[in-house]
């Protein structure tokens, strides 16, 4: 072993130290290969050599030196400019949104100059895909394909120019879209089921919490006026299981609908994210039911 | 010394950096940038994270060298000592985050060579790596620092604040201890 404190050979130092100059001049002659560790650090050197070494751009006559400095300021750009997108997308459509450099909006697209005219054309479609009043599930899933795509178009476009001729006939056509989701779902049916919230997989999964989200029946109205009845929104609700016994679902299932959050005004449901699905569940629950006061009983 | 470019002609080459000359800055980042890398990627492992690393190295030597001043320490040593610590900040920065790094956005197609053959060499040096990652951080050091950055004894000795006699000592035990452990291997 070699633990350091073995004594030291002054040739074989001297030996090693010119088998060291010769790998790192990657000239060691063939007969110093048959060493093993001489063979691994050529081999080493061998390897770590064909690894191209990165280089941002072609431009060898601008210098090196700014070849060290665009990588760097290249990757920000383009990391501000996926931010500023993903921010921008994410927003609410209300107001302007921010106002970027060129510099990054081209960045973040690619190739925009062709934007605009291919946002016009999605939403074209879209639109044509929408007409019909009686639009089918595989259209209007097309439509808002067409539509987020036209919708990234137009805000690189206002990245870039800080306004696009196409946000109006785009806002149109994303009414449409939702007026069309809205007539085809009357209620929160299947679609907008959610799912429950990790660790909150306590709740009961009696009927009442099982409705299916079937439209305007007679079990449908029963159920939900149950759900309106519900004392506490969030007990176990023993006293509606007669009228949904009618909506019992698999056992086990755990498909809570939208208006069991609306149910759940102890808080016993923390519905995270849920409040969209709360709301359009609260609709479409007073739309499907009448007041029924003591209907659940 | 450092090879292809002797001491004489490096000494010259950073004084007329120092003078704003840049293209004399050009080639001495032209010079160190793919030791550098290969240096950064024989302690890294990743060619995105050593990439990142040389850049801050070369960003460094550039800030650095309107005020250098030549105390009889070769450049060399001065570049890789930004490097190793470099390195360092790096890992402990990986040991933190989890993120990969990546050199561009991921939504247009890359030109560089494809994935397999970037499979394949990375394969190839994290095995080379492999026994080398047994032996002690300073004779590892030393080996990569010697063949890897092609340093010299000097001036790994001015890297690692060592003699140039004890880096010719630890890199003799390195390769004692490398010859047992890739003969050990082989014998299995």
């Amino acid at each position: 072993m070699t633990d350091g404190r073995e004594p030291i050979d002054p040739a074989a130092v001297l030996q090693d130290d010119a088998l060291l100059d010769a790998l790192s001049r990657r000239a060691a002659p063939a007969g110093a290969l048959s060493d093993p560790a001489a063979r691994l650090l050529a081999d080493l050197a061998s390897a770590l050599d064909e690894v191209p070494v990165p280089v941002a751009g072609p431009a060898p006559a601008r210098g090196p030196h700014r070849l060290v400095l665009r990588p760097v300021v290249a990757v920000a750009a383009a990391a501000c400019a996926a931010v500023v997108v993903a921010a921008a997308l994410a927003a609410p459509q209300v107001g302007r949104p921010p106002v970027a450099t060129p510099a990054l909006a081209s960045a973040s697209t690619g190739n925009t100059s062709t934007a605009p005219s291919a946002a016009s054309r999605w939403i074209e479609e879209a639109e044509a895909l929408l007409a019909p009043a009686d639009v089918g599930a595989a259209d209007l899933e097309r439509a808002g394909v067409l539509l987020s795509r036209a919708q990234q178009a137009v805000r690189a476009e206002e990245l870039r120019n800080g306004a696009s001729p196409d946000r109006e006939a785009l806002d149109a056509a994303r009414r449409l879209l939702t007026r069309r989701l809205r007539q085809r779902t009357p209620r929160p049916a299947a679609g907008l089921v959610s799912q429950p919230p990790l660790g909150t997989g306590t709740r009961p999964t009696s009927g009442e919490r099982q409705d299916d989200g079937a439209p305007d029946g007679p079990t449908g109205k029963d159920a939900a006026a149950a759900d309106h009845e519900q004392p506490d929104g969030g007990g176990v609700g023993t006293s509606t299981d007669d009228d949904a016994a009618s909506v019992q679902p698999a056992p086990g299932a755990w498909t809570t609908t939208t208006r069991a959050h609306d149910g759940a005004d102890d808080g016993t449901d923390d519905g995270t994210g849920g409040d969209d699905h709360k709301d359009s569940g609260v609709d479409q629950g007073d739309r499907a039911s009448p007041p029924a006061p003591g209907g659940g009983d | 010394m450092t090879w292809l470019m002797d001491d004489a002609m490096q000494a010259t080459l950073v004084r007329q950096a120092c003078e704003g000359e840049t293209s004399a800055l050009d080639r001495l980042v032209e010079h160190f940038r793919p030791k550098v890398f290969r240096y950064c990627l024989s302690r890294l492992g990743s060619v995105e994270l050593a990439d990142d690393v040389t850049q801050e190295v070369c960003l460094g030597l550039v800030r650095a060298l309107p005020t250098y001043e030549q105390r009889g320490r070769p450049l060399s040593a001065f570049v890789f000592g930004i490097a190793a610590n470099q390195v360092a900040m790096a890992r402990r920065g990986l040991a933190r985050s989890r993120e990969v790094p990546h050199s561009q956005l991921p939504d247009r197609a890359s030109a560089d060579v494809g994935p397999a053959h970037h499979a394949v060499l990375a394969d190839q040096v994290a095995r080379l790596l492999g026994p080398l990652r047994r032996l002690p951080d300073r004779q590892r050091e030393v080996l990569l620092l010697r063949v890897v950055a092609q340093l010299s004894a000097e001036e790994t000795a001015a890297v690692m604040g060592m003699t140039s006699g004890a880096v010719r000592v630890a890199q003799h035990r390195a390769l004692q201890r490398l010859r047992e452990l890739v003969g050990g291997e082989g014998d299995d």
